[in-house]
């Protein structure tokens, strides 16, 4: 007898009688298959204790990848080739054989041995069934798991919105940790943490203090002394005076803070009257201002619009649009917010204000983005520049020089040529104009004329537009 | 483990690999973008450190894991957007390469939804306006279909872009009607994997239909893997695997 070095670790393998080898490979695995060399189900052969022995025995005679399932025939082929290449190498592999004549499905982890020099190999195979059952066991615990967090979904985005609609900073610390477990969208902002890694970060790491502990320790402490106290720090970025009032709590267990941070500088700020000057610029300056979305809808506008736009009372504009009163409708409306989203700032857009019963007036519009809150919001600055407008008229009237050219052409060209020329002087002063309202963005300038990008194009190099309507 | 035949070709082993190779190299990517200042090879560390933590019994290393990540300035939504989905599809690789025992995939599964519950809510909820109120839309994860991490986490980016979704999983045929009745559903979408027979993915795609005869039907999952015109096969209106062209599908069939 020789001595496998691989597998038999001690002594001499004794000789085995084939009925004896028979009854062991049968009893040590749950199920077997020998294969012939074209991969064809020679013989099955089953432990005593294997159920579905009947089922099994049907493979003989057939292609042994056809009693598997697609995934798992295509899995056997790869790694039976892999085997005929180098015995040695070859895994182990899990398969699924396929649902037949009323046998569901059953996982097996099938061995690969080989039979003498014919070819023919030998699969030693473990049922997996009942890990199988145990994975659905899983799945099913895994879904009801699933379908409480659904269920807890309603009231976590309940604590989202109250999270999001409190305008203090409100920050959850884990102790003893000090890690910050969450906080709300004015935390983010107060702590300059607006990339949204403040989850996560230890306080020390956002607020100075001697030391995490010494931080924690005095909070606990001040926590402990009465809810209405608080404590004075500094955030290190931006570098501001915080006012911290914590709150001790325990939850699942762990013992918790929460953290309600107000900024101290704000009164600084109120000292010098910003907010009620700006108020009292909105409530009495001399040029309109509109608050719109993004969509154009009014938000707010001061009694300086109302005067403007012929509107009698400020409820008159509630949900309604700035388009309404604006001369060239969507149009002057999409050229101005588009170009103040881009780039933050639109200055100087000429167009007109129809009021409530009709009477136009020219103004100059100022857009600005304010980014608020979530939605981004409009301010629109409308000065009325309906007198400076017609002091300009004498200046601007290079246009009607031009027409005035081409009336002196009569009598020494046709109607026809003189038409044709009328028009050209209209059209170029058209795209002119055009083109300056919308500081050189040739897409609201063709928006605006109702012409497609490619034909502004062609009319820009017609009248020699391009270098100053932009790029080439 | 699949528990009933399919009636279409499933793809070949390599063909797999190639995609799990593509996602691998579309995260690395993209997260270049996101973490600029992050070494790549650190960002892929992570996921080789994820499959073995996610391997092993003790929960431990997962937070850990997970706090490192963190440290590191990962945020949690990224971690649902891109690792998680990448290391179950490495586990289901692994099981396929039979480097992976069937046991190990199982613990590992579980495992990733642990950790994906254990992220903070900024992976599935808005923290600003609009909480909810951008659209409503329904994925059903129909019954017997074995893994619904995937739809998990498309909820949960599509909730953080504000829509209303509503998760159904483990829904019988007769459920999926009721499910999606609501007029207000401006898409249902199915998730499937290449497990799914689609004689079954057809049925629930009828009765989606006879419940909601108004809203697209999307299908997603690694069922578009297949080599098949799957809408065609089952009935469905579009098939994609990114949330935000499902989306943009949905709300010009609604525009419309």
């Amino acid at each position: 007898m020789q001595q496998s070095a691989d597998t038999w670790t001690s002594g001499l393998i004794p000789f085995i009688t084939p009925e004896t080898f028979t009854d062991i490979i049968s009893r040590v695995a749950d199920l077997g298959m020998i294969l012939t060399s074209d991969g064809n189900v020679q013989g099955v052969f089953t432990n005593p204790t294997f159920r579905p022995r009947d089922a099994v025995a049907r493979f003989e005679g057939l292609k042994f990848r056809d009693t598997l399932t697609e995934e798992s025939a295509a899995k056997f082929d790869i790694r039976v080739s892999e085997y005929r290449k180098d015995a040695h190498q070859a895994r182990a592999v899990e398969l699924n054989h396929r649902a037949e004549g009323g046998m569901r499905s059953f996982p097996v982890r099938y061995s690969f041995h080989t039979i003498g020099d014919s070819g023919k190999i030998m699969l030693m195979g473990r049922d997996l069934r009942s890990i199988a059952e145990m994975h659905q066991q899983l799945v099913a615990a895994q879904l009801t798991l699933e379908k409480d967090y659904e269920a807890r979904r309603e009231h976590e985005m309940q604590f989202r919105v109250l999270m999001a609609s409190i305008e203090d900073a409100m920050i959850f610390v884990s102790l003893p940790s000090g890690v910050v477990k969450d906080c709300n969208p004015a935390a983010r902002v107060l702590l300059g943490k607006q990339g949204g890694d403040l989850v996560g970060a230890t306080l020390d790491h956002v607020l100075e203090g001697k030391g995490k502990d010494v931080l924690l320790d005095r909070l606990i402490g001040l926590a402990n002394e009465s809810a209405t106290t608080q404590m004075t720090l500094r955030a290190k970025v931006p570098a501001r005076m915080v006012s911290l009032r914590p709150v001790l709590f325990r939850s699942g267990g762990d013992q918790a803070m929460l953290c309600r941070i107000t900024p101290t500088t704000p009164h600084a700020l109120k000292s010098d009257g910003l907010q009620s000057n700006l108020t009292g610029l909105y409530e009495r300056g001399v040029d309109a201002i509109v608050f719109v979305d993004s969509g154009g809808v009014i938000l707010s506008a001061n009694e300086a619009f109302l005067n403007l736009a012929d509107v009698t009372h400020g409820q008159a504009l509630k949900g309604r649009s700035i388009v309404d009163f604006l001369g060239r409708g969507s149009v002057d409306l999409n050229v101005m917010l588009e170009n103040a989203a881009r780039s933050g700032t639109m200055r100087s857009y000429t167009t007109r204000v129809t009021g409530e019963f009709g009477a136009e007036r020219a103004v100059e519009v100022s857009t600005t983005h304010v980014q608020t809150g979530a939605e981004p919001v409009f301010a629109l600055v409308l000065r009325d520049i309906s007198r400076t407008d017609n002091a300009r008229t004498d200046t601007q009237q290079l246009g009607e020089v031009d027409i005035q050219s081409v009336i002196e052409l009569i009598g020494s060209q046709s109607l026809r040529d003189i038409v044709a020329k009328t028009t050209d002087v209209v059209e170029k002063m058209c795209i002119e104009t055009a083109v300056e309202l919308t500081s050189n963005n040739r897409v609201a300038a063709a928006e605006m004329l109702g012409l497609s990008r490619q034909s502004l194009y062609v009319k820009l190099r017609k009248y020699g537009l391009l270098k100053s309507g932009g790029d080439d | 483990m699949q528990q009933e035949t399919t009636n279409c070709t499933a793809v070949p082993v390599p063909c797999v690999g190639g995609v799990a190779r593509q996602v691998l190299s579309m995260l690395s990517s993209e997260l270049r973008l996101i973490y600029p200042d992050m070494p790549p090879r650190a960002l892929v560390r992570y996921l080789d450190e994820m499959q073995a933590a996610l391997t092993q019994p003790n929960p431990k290393n997962i937070t850990q894991l997970l706090g490192a990540m963190r440290r590191a300035g990962i945020r949690d939504a990224d971690i649902a957007d891109f690792y998680i989905p990448v290391v179950a599809r490495r586990l289901g690789e692994a099981w396929v390469n039979d480097v992976m025992q069937f046991t190990q995939v199982t613990v590992g599964m579980a495992n990733l939804h642990t950790m994906l519950r254990t992220l903070d809510s900024s992976w599935c909820m808005p923290e600003r306006a609009p909480f909810g109120t951008m659209g409503e839309i329904c994925i059903i994860v129909p019954q017997g279909v074995q893994h619904s991490l995937g739809a998990s986490i498309l909820a949960g980016q599509m909730r953080r872009a504000g829509y209303d979704v509503r998760l159904g999983t483990d829904l019988n045929l007769d459920e999926i009607a009721r499910f999606v009745s609501s007029p207000a559903t401006m898409g249902v979408m199915v998730s499937a994997s290449l497990w799914e027979p689609l004689d079954f993915l057809r049925s629930v795609v009828k009765k989606v239909r006879e419940g909601n005869p108004w809203a697209p039907i999307l299908v997603g999952g690694n069922i578009l893997e297949r080599d098949c015109d799957l809408c065609a096969v089952i009935g469905a209106d579009h098939a994609t695997n990114d949330w935000q062209t499902a989306l943009s599908f949905c709300a010009q069939r609604v525009g419309r």
